[in-house]
């Protein structure tokens, strides 16, 4: 049975969440981005009123929930308070919970579920490498073994909060390409925490970027850092196996914070368009005007109809790869149209950093490149729904 | 420990409501519901002194079907269970009809100390129902109450006047309307919102509470809604001509004049 509405549960969810996200309004965004500083009041908020337990398993004290409730808090959130105020969620929520509720084992697993959902941890996923760009097999980030450990070596580029860590998701490999049995066979993801080294040093460079300024991206080395065996996310040598399931959570995490980015935005322009006298007339009762917002509204329902699927496919166990492909996609696509939209409707007006407009463009243009460029989804997309030859 | 019970409304998000200024209308179409903010006041102070004292909240609520959402926020809240007051008989009441309405309910509950009320809902703001139901049940009654501070069977509490606080004290039971300056109410925690939905909710029709149909909602109403209408409002508009200082001066004066600055 086919059913978009949302239960009860998950109106009052959204609701709840939106009434805190409102709290830390335009002027808070806006100073955090400016000066680049993470939003700690924002994130401890977060975690004071238990958000970080959204996906916890309930046997740890969490409510268990799954990625169609993840989906709703995170669209909420960007819908309210823009992408930065979201993201942070996909960290916490996506990148780490439920990386490490699925793939991680024994007593790590646990606590650190329980400290995540505490809001003690901030998580970056470590995948990126400057040589390497979307063709993950080809990263050069080394772990050695050494004991009951490994030694990992090597470099990552475009690490969001890398330098707010306190937990890292590292993939390095751990058997040579030319050795490896099979193809993908080879890499290794480890769980590093950041304040507990035994050996090595992390360094962090910070990258003055364009997208989401408050949380910022950072270059990260690795030298010579000692990981348990025990940290081992998933199995050796085969983290290419767990990639999936990671990277479609974070799909459909990234396509629901667009669609949120999209319908503040279009909402902002349409009240201008409303209010906004030129020629003794509103400027939205032009269809030069209307007809690109309506356009983006269609783009917004159309890409979060079809993230509530992959969602639901995720939580139901089934291969969401093309949805969540397409929903990130069509989401990235849409938030942007509808931002650029909001500029020109605002005219010289969304220039101004205190429209907040020009942040919001700035933001939504992150997930047209990154985490995934929209032409490697699409070469995904032809190969898999369209039977094309494989380009990658 | 102590036994309240608090009501509460589900009302249109006034924040939501569109006016058409065509047929000087409010549209209500897609308009979003919520609790009553100041029933969210009322809300908390009943949670606190649950909290402070021990002892149980009832959640009251008077609505639709759909009131339901606003049942499991005040759950969320704190409430321990809830009535919901669901019948099409009860729908477009008066306030004395739904005060009525409300104390047959608290008759069924049987056992409480306390009733907390809002001063009024955000959607009417009558501000009738409180009084009125604590004339109903036969209790005192105090209503803008801005603080509460129980010990034993007596209650003391701060009533905000017009120019200063007056301090009352009153012996259980009673009904206390609150004021909105009373507390700031909380967010309720994700492990709060999961769990109202485990906390007991009981719909009662009318036939529930022994109440015939006809002496209730708009038919038993002795107010009757006719229309609802937008107050007009035009901009004023004037033009200051003279050199820039002359004009800029006199729209100085007539800013100070219409009170915008001062």
């Amino acid at each position: 049975m086919l059913n978009y509405e949302e239960t009860e549960d998950q109106k009052l969810l959204r609701e709840t969440i939106g009434a805190l996200a409102i709290q830390f309004g335009d002027e808070y965004w806006r100073n955090k981005d400016t000066s680049g500083e993470f939003p700690r009041e924002y994130f401890e908020a977060l975690a004071r009123d238990g958000w970080f337990n959204l996906n916890v398993p309930q046997e740890l004290g969490g409510t268990g929930l799954g990625m169609v409730e993840t989906a709703i808090v995170i669209n909420e959130v960007a819908k309210k308070a823009g992408m930065a105020a979201s993201d942070i969620l996909m960290a916490i929520c996506v990148f780490a919970i439920q990386t490490i509720k699925s793939f991680a084992k024994g007593p790590l697993r646990d606590r650190l579920l329980q400290e995540l959902a505490q809001g003690k941890h901030i998580m970056s996923f470590c995948l990126t490498e400057p040589g390497a760009g979307v063709n993950t097999l080809d990263i050069a980030t080394t772990a050695t073994k050494d004991g009951d450990g490994f030694i990992i070596n090597g470099a990552k580029i475009w690490i969001t909060l890398a330098h707010e860590a306190t937990i890292m998701n590292v993939v390095a490999r751990t058997t040579p390409k030319h050795e490896a049995r099979k193809r993908t066979d080879g890499l290794t993801i480890f769980l590093v925490e950041t304040n507990n080294l035994r050996q090595g040093k992390i360094r962090k460079k910070r990258i003055d970027d364009l997208s989401m300024r408050s949380l910022g991206s950072n270059e990260v080395f690795f030298d010579n850092v000692y990981v348990p065996s025990e940290n081992i996310i998933g199995e050796h040598d085969k983290g290419w196996d767990i990639l999936p399931a990671l990277l479609n959570a974070e799909r459909i995490s990234t396509a629901s914070m667009s669609v949120g980015l999209g319908q503040l935005v279009l909402e902002k322009a349409c009240d201008y368009a409303k209010s906004r006298q030129v020629f003794s007339r509103p400027i939205g009762s032009n269809q030069a005007i209307q007809f690109p917002l309506a356009k983006a509204k269609t783009d917004l329902e159309g890409a979060w109809a079809v993230t509530q699927r992959a969602s639901w496919e995720f939580d139901n166990g089934l291969d969401c790869a093309v949805a969540a492909n397409v929903a990130a996609y069509m989401g990235a696509r849409a938030a942007f149209f509808a931002s650029d939209r909001a500029i020109q409707t605002y005219g010289g007006l969304g220039f101004a950093k205190n429209s907040d407009i020009e942040r919001h463009w700035r933001d939504s243009r992150l997930f047209r490149t990154g985490p995934v460029p929209e032409e490697m989804a699409l070469n995904f997309l032809a190969q898999r729904m369209l039977g094309l030859p494989r380009s990658y | 420990m102590v036994e309240i019970i608090v009501c509460f409304k589900h009302v249109v998000d006034e924040s939501e409501l569109k006016v058409d200024r065509a047929n000087n209308k409010i549209n209500f179409e897609g308009a979003k519901t919520k609790i009553s903010d100041d029933d969210k006041n009322a809300i908390e102070e009943a949670v606190r002194l649950k909290e402070k004292n021990g002892g149980t909240v009832i959640g009251l609520c008077l609505g639709k079907a759909d009131a339901r959402k606003s049942v499991k926020e005040a759950l969320a809240m704190g409430c321990d269970k809830a009535r919901l007051l669901s019948d099409p008989a009860f729908q477009d009441g008066d306030a004395i009809r739904t005060a009525y309405v409300l104390s047959q309910a608290i008759k069924r509950i049987g056992k409480y100390d306390i009733i907390i009320t809002a001063t009024g809902t955000t959607d009417v703001y009558s501000g009738i129902v409180g009084p009125a139901l604590a004339e109903f049940l036969e209790i005192p009654q105090a209503t803008f109450v801005s603080k509460v501070a129980l010990a034993g069977d007596k209650v003391t509490l701060d009533r905000l006047m017009e120019e200063g606080v007056e301090t009352v004290e009153c012996d259980l039971p009673l009904l206390i309307a609150v004021a909105r300056e009373i507390n700031q109410p909380r967010f309720p925690t994700l492990i709060q919102i999961m769990s109202a939905g485990k906390k007991e909710v009981v719909e009662w029709k009318a036939s529930d509470l022994g109440i015939e149909a006809s002496t209730v909602g708009k038919n038993g109403s002795l107010v009757q809604v006719t229309s609802t209408q937008v107050p007009k409002s035009a901009r004023k508009k004037i033009l200051f001509e003279g050199s820039a200082s002359e004009s800029s001066e006199r729209l100085a004066d007539a800013l100070l004049k219409e009170g915008v600055v001062n």
